[in-house]
């Protein structure tokens, strides 16, 4: 008997416990904040040395051509600094390291830059040609590294360093857009001379260097007071990095100000953060595309009726609706060049989402209850846009089941997987025009994973490379994307809204639409 | 006694083969290509053969073991796959983190469960009795995970008073974890210290002791609880097993930079060297504990001392 | 004659009416049996009350994380499905999960520990020195390996549970059957004439069972448990099934605005779990011997 009264007790304890969820209505922040910017030119603000930020991985190498990881990626935007940069607003290329260019014979296929004097790395070297010359043939050879230079196929014939401050890049043949390739990260090379590959790897001439790693826990940027820019734009000596196991930790510690400032959280954290008066929200259209591949290897998927049928079933709505909150955390996408990509025709759009359609098609070709196979992971995106995804073509007359996988081998799985649809993203950001049609479409491109073929593209492709100058491969482009949109290769769905958390005493945001382009190196807090 | 010793640390030979080959083989048999999970989509199919090819990947599953154990017995433990770092580096630097939870986690599973089993035990269906007992019940029912995030919800999201995750504010961080992994050890240890507690208040030695008229509190300290020790310190032994590998969950969600993390995600990245070398450290880790509370054994019960250095 | 046969019927009650007498006396382990028929109950249930589709993996966006109300008493997370529903099916993967695995491993191990003890000899050193070494394999790495190179589908996480507790079951079947070796009437019996086989089930397994019985029955509140944690980790249940683990998983990104979502797959956890502890618990007592009338 007393026992049972004892577990009763408990039971209440724990069921009050339930009761109070929820946090109370927030009290409105005081009118008369300054914003951290003002704060420091009014001089009533002091700037902290040091900067937690927060990300939800460990940083697995400090290497740029070491790995593939997004935080790789923005750790080495801080400490490398690339030839050119193509300005993810206005879609301009700009030059880096490099101070100008020209096309040597004016038949784009030997290009030459000239270099900046005076850029030092953090080993003391300076930046000269021969570091040119060396990085694209180190990082170009893959026993040497995880990540090549982006030219997977054999653009440049060599690479000449012509004097200290000019390198020429003399190309198999003509491209016009060739230094749209050249956004890569600069290496010393007199600091491969001098130390290991593993230190050498690590030696870049961006505003920070290296600082402490402690695996697992953080990893840290120090400022490098000898860049070539000076140091006015970098007002935090120390930015930190905490490395957390997965991001709802990091909203967790966001909220709670371990953490100022943190630009990869989960959608579902949208509207938590939104109410929370300690916590501004940046967002801005982002670059990571959300698409639905098919499996072109299947001979059902080869006839395009099918592939429509799918496209129309789909209704992109429910998916923004679902997955990205009523669309605050992506936006539709009808054309597989994103709205802010490269040459994007706004005229084009894929089938539009069209029940009675879908059905007639399958009718026609006599495939009504058609099974489909859904691949995605288990993360919390891709799974739930899989049973939208499922629920719509169910609606249709298919007969859609989910097959949910490890991301680990996602990219194999696309490979050689038996599936018939699967859930997708990739990063669309890209200075040269057809590098994601190029790779995606292109028989033996490095992401058709899932054997697409045409001779049709292939000849449409041609056409735009074949084009002399830069606005004529603009126009032709056009004709590229109404020939994606109408073959339905994949289906696009949907672009997401890049968004970050910043404490408000954060200054100095400058968001970048997807996380291996993020530049911490702006960032400040005032104390 | 030595003797003993050395034939269980003699063990370990055969255990880090066990332990290596069926690791290294289960990941080597796992579907997909960790060179492909490994440079991602960026490579030609050219590329990624040589990259196969630089890593050893070409060569049959035997010859790669081979040459994976024989780096072991020199002491080299390989690199990750990902980011090249030094495996045994990774998981020294790590170690520190798993072994202050587990010690903080046992310290409060001492410090609660033996005085709590002990009271229940000599208040033997008092009411005192009845709350140590149920609440050691409902601590084994508990899932450890949601225990760890009904902790944060209240004490970091709702009251503030505790970080979320981390390792880096001190003592504070070590609170909620700790007490995450201990609930289980600790309600298990009480249930246990208790009714090894009872066993020995009601054996016949003690009803002679105190025939002969030594002190009750005698009784019970001096003989009852060195006899109930021993269970009481098989259990908070393989606890400490338990919790090198089971703390996983309470380092997924607090974040804790400890080898449970550590293994999990090269098990998951397919980073075979990685893992294989995570899995022999832990488990030579917990054998090397093991042996160290069989000792403790020894000390305690001249007994079992006997049967270690006996026939 | 009747006299004599109900005396007779009296004494020699059969075995399991016995320990179920003993059993009933305990409130706590009676309110725990309760408890658990009523979970198997509203598991089977649930298969036939609510419609897969459109209950259970069906979103319906316009009812995204509502709170507990009287339509919905559980609430509704961020597809829009009624969490209470999804609590009651996801009752058959828990207990499924709990009682297969045990199942496997009961019966592996106890074979392996049952050859080891009767024979003897080499073979049992060759077993016991393995299992030796196995318990010393930490449990989750088992899991973990296992569940990932074949696949996170159900029926490998009951493999993978069943695996990795096989060696502990194996040690007390080969002690329980040491014991009985032994023993006098064994000897006996041997000495009447009863074959080796027979001798072992006649007398070893009512022997063994309460160990097994009673270990067994803490062994599915604890794969339960685990179970509901590889899934929080992502590597059991695959999704969309409403598994516990899968849901407080899932419920986490809403935890601080929706604390819903996280309390009640919980609280079904440990009801389900504190009542088989509280049945493991009384079977223990009831087949205590040294706590007999």
């Amino acid at each position: 008997m007393k026992k049972l009264l004892a577990i009763l007790l408990c039971a209440c304890m724990i069921l009050s416990l339930a009761a109070c969820g929820g946090k109370e209505e927030e009290a409105p922040a005081p009118e008369d904040t300054k914003t951290p910017e003002e704060a420091v030119q009014s001089g009533e603000a002091k700037i902290a040395e040091t900067l937690v930020i927060g990300y939800d991985n460990d940083l697995d190498s400090a290497d740029p051509y070491g790995s593939t990881s997004s935080q790789c990626a923005w750790y080495t935007n801080a400490t490398f600094r690339t030839l050119v940069k193509s300005d993810y607003d206005t879609g301009e290329l700009v030059g880096v390291l490099a101070e100008s260019w020209n096309d040597v014979n004016g038949d784009a296929t030997i290009w030459e830059l000239k270099l900046l004097e005076g850029v030092k790395f953090h080993d003391g070297s300076t930046l000269d040609a021969e570091d040119v010359k060396f990085t694209w043939e180190y990082a170009k050879d893959a026993a040497n590294v995880v990540k090549p230079i982006a030219s997977a196929d054999d653009m440049v014939k060599e690479v000449i360093a012509v004097d200290d401050q000019t390198v020429q890049f003399v190309l198999n043949y003509a491209i016009p857009d060739f230094i749209s390739y050249l956004e890569i990260k600069i290496y010393s090379k007199d600091a491969f001379d001098s130390m290991d590959p593993a230190e050498a790897g690590l030696i870049g001439c961006g505003p920070y260097k290296v600082g402490e790693l402690v695996s697992g826990v953080s990893y840290a940027l120090e400022r490098f007071d000898d860049y070539y820019e000076g140091t006015e734009q970098f007002p935090t000596k120390t930015i930190v990095c905490k490395a957390f196991s997965d991001n709802n930790s990091a909203v967790a510690a966001l909220q709670a100000g371990e953490i100022s400032y943190c630009f990869r959280l989960p959608a579902a954290s949208y509207r938590t953060l939104d109410s929370d008066s300690k916590v501004n929200l940046v967002t801005r259209p982002g670059v990571m595309s959300y698409y639905i591949g098919i499996n072109h290897r299947k001979a059902v998927w080869q006839d395009v009726d099918m592939r429509l049928a799918l496209a129309k079933a789909i209704n992109r709505d429910d998916i923004i609706n679902v997955v990205f909150e009523g669309g605050i955390t992506a936006s539709r996408s009808d054309n597989f060049c994103i709205a802010s990509g490269k040459g994007h025709d706004a005229s084009v759009k894929a089938p539009a989402y069209d029940v009675d359609g879908a059905k007639a098609l399958l009718e026609k070709c006599g495939k009504v209850g058609q099974e489909v196979k859904i691949m995605a992971t288990a993360s919390a995106g891709s799974k739930d846009m899989g049973e939208v995804v499922q629920a719509n073509l169910n609606a249709a007359g298919f007969n859609a089941t989910i097959d949910l996988v490890d991301g680990t081998n996602w990219t194999e799985l696309k490979k050689t997987g038996d599936y018939d649809i699967f859930v997708g993203d990739y990063c669309s950001y890209s200075g040269a025009l057809l590098y994601n049609f190029n790779r995606f479409f292109s028989d033996g491109g490095t992401s058709n994973m899932f054997d697409f073929h045409s001779d049709e593209f292939m000849e449409a492709i041609d056409k735009v490379r074949a084009c002399a100058t830069y606005d004529e491969m603009v126009a032709e482009f056009s004709n590229l994307q109404v020939w994606v949109a109408e073959n339905v290769p994949l289906i696009p769905v949907a672009v997401n809204t890049a968004f970050a958390g910043a404490r408000t005493n954060v200054g100095g945001i400058k968001l970048a639409p997807s996380d291996n382009l993020q530049e911490v190196c702006y960032l400040y807090a005032t104390e | 006694m030595w003797k003993y010793i050395c034939k269980r640390i003699a063990v370990l030979i055969p255990l880090v083969f066990l332990v290596s080959f069926i690791v290294y083989a289960l990941m080597d048999f796992a579907p997909g290509d960790p060179v492909r999970s490994l440079v991602g989509e960026n490579m030609t199919e050219e590329q990624l053969e040589q990259k196969r090819e630089e890593l050893g990947f070409n060569d049959p599953l035997i010859v790669r073991y081979g040459r994976y154990m024989k780096g072991v017995f020199q002491g080299d433990f390989g690199k990750s796959m990902y980011g090249g770092k030094d495996v045994l580096t990774e998981y020294m630097s790590r170690l520190p983190y798993t072994l202050k939870l587990a010690g903080l986690a046992i310290l409060l599973t001492i410090i609660i469960a033996i005085p709590l089993g002990v009271i229940a035990a000599v208040k033997h269906n008092s009411w005192i009795d009845t709350i140590a007992s149920t609440t050691a019940m409902m601590g084994l029912s508990i899932p450890g995970f949601w225990l760890g995030l009904m902790l944060m919800l209240l004490f970091s999201l709702q009251l503030e008073w505790l970080p979320t995750s981390g390792a880096e504010d001190g003592i504070k961080s070590y609170i909620m974890p700790a007490i995450t992994l201990a609930v289980a050890n600790a309600s298990l240890s009480t249930r246990t210290t208790r009714s090894s507690m009872l066993d020995q208040i009601r054996a016949d030695y003690l009803r002679t002791a105190r025939a002969k008229g030594v002190n009750e509190k005698t009784v019970i300290l001096k003989h009852a609880l060195r006899n109930a020790l021993i269970p009481i310190i098989t259990i908070i032994g393989s606890q400490f097993t338990v919790m090198f590998s089971g703390a996983v969950v309470v380092e997924s969600v607090f974040s804790w930079p400890g080898v449970g993390n550590l293994t999990l995600t090269a098990i998951r990245g397919h980073d075979i060297t990685a893992a294989t070398s995570y899995a022999i450290l832990t488990t030579v880790l917990t054998a090397v504990t093991l042996l160290a509370v069989d000792v403790l054994y020894a000390y305690i019960d001249p007994r079992i001392k006997a049967q270690y250095t006996g026939k | 004659m009747s006299k004599t046969t109900e005396k007779k019927s009296a004494a020699h009650k059969s075995y399991s009416a016995q320990i179920w007498h003993q059993f009933k006396k305990n409130k706590g382990a009676v309110i725990g049996l309760v408890i658990f028929i009523l979970i198997v109950i509203v598991a089977i249930a649930a298969n036939f009350v609510f419609d897969y589709d459109t209950d259970i993996v069906g979103m319906n966006s316009a009812q995204r994380l509502l709170p507990p109300s009287l339509e919905h008493p559980f609430g509704t997370d961020q597809m829009g499905r009624d969490v209470l529903a999804r609590v009651c099916y996801g009752a058959k993967y828990s207990l499924l999960i709990g009682v297969v695995s045990v199942l496997i491993s009961v019966v592996f191990g106890s074979i392996i520990g049952a050859i080891a003890g009767f024979v003897g000899g080499t073979v049992e050193s060759v077993i016991m020195r393995t299992v030796e070494l196995l318990l010393m394999i930490p449990g989750l790495l088992l899991v973990i390996l296992i569940v990932y190179c074949l696949g996170a589908t159900i029926p490998n996480l009951m493999l993978a549970l069943g695996l990795s507790t096989v060696p502990h079951f194996a040690r007390n079947a080969r002690a329980a059957v040491l014991t009985v070796r032994g023993n006098e009437y064994v000897e006996a019996a041997r000495a009447i004439g009863s074959t080796g086989p027979k001798t072992l089930f006649k007398h070893v397994l009512p022997n063994a069972l309460s160990p097994i019985l009673v270990q067994a029955t803490s062994r599915i509140a604890g794969c339960i448990i685990d179970a509901a944690g590889y899934s929080f980790l992502g590597l059991g249940v695959p999704a969309p099934l409403p598994e516990w683990g899968a849901m407080l998983s899932d419920g986490r990104g809403f935890m601080r605005e929706y604390p819903f979502l996280e309390i009640f797959p919980g609280l079904a956890i440990m009801i389900t779990v504190l009542a088989i502890n509280l049945v493991g618990d009384g079977l223990r007592d009831a087949l205590d011997p040294k706590l007999k009338r």
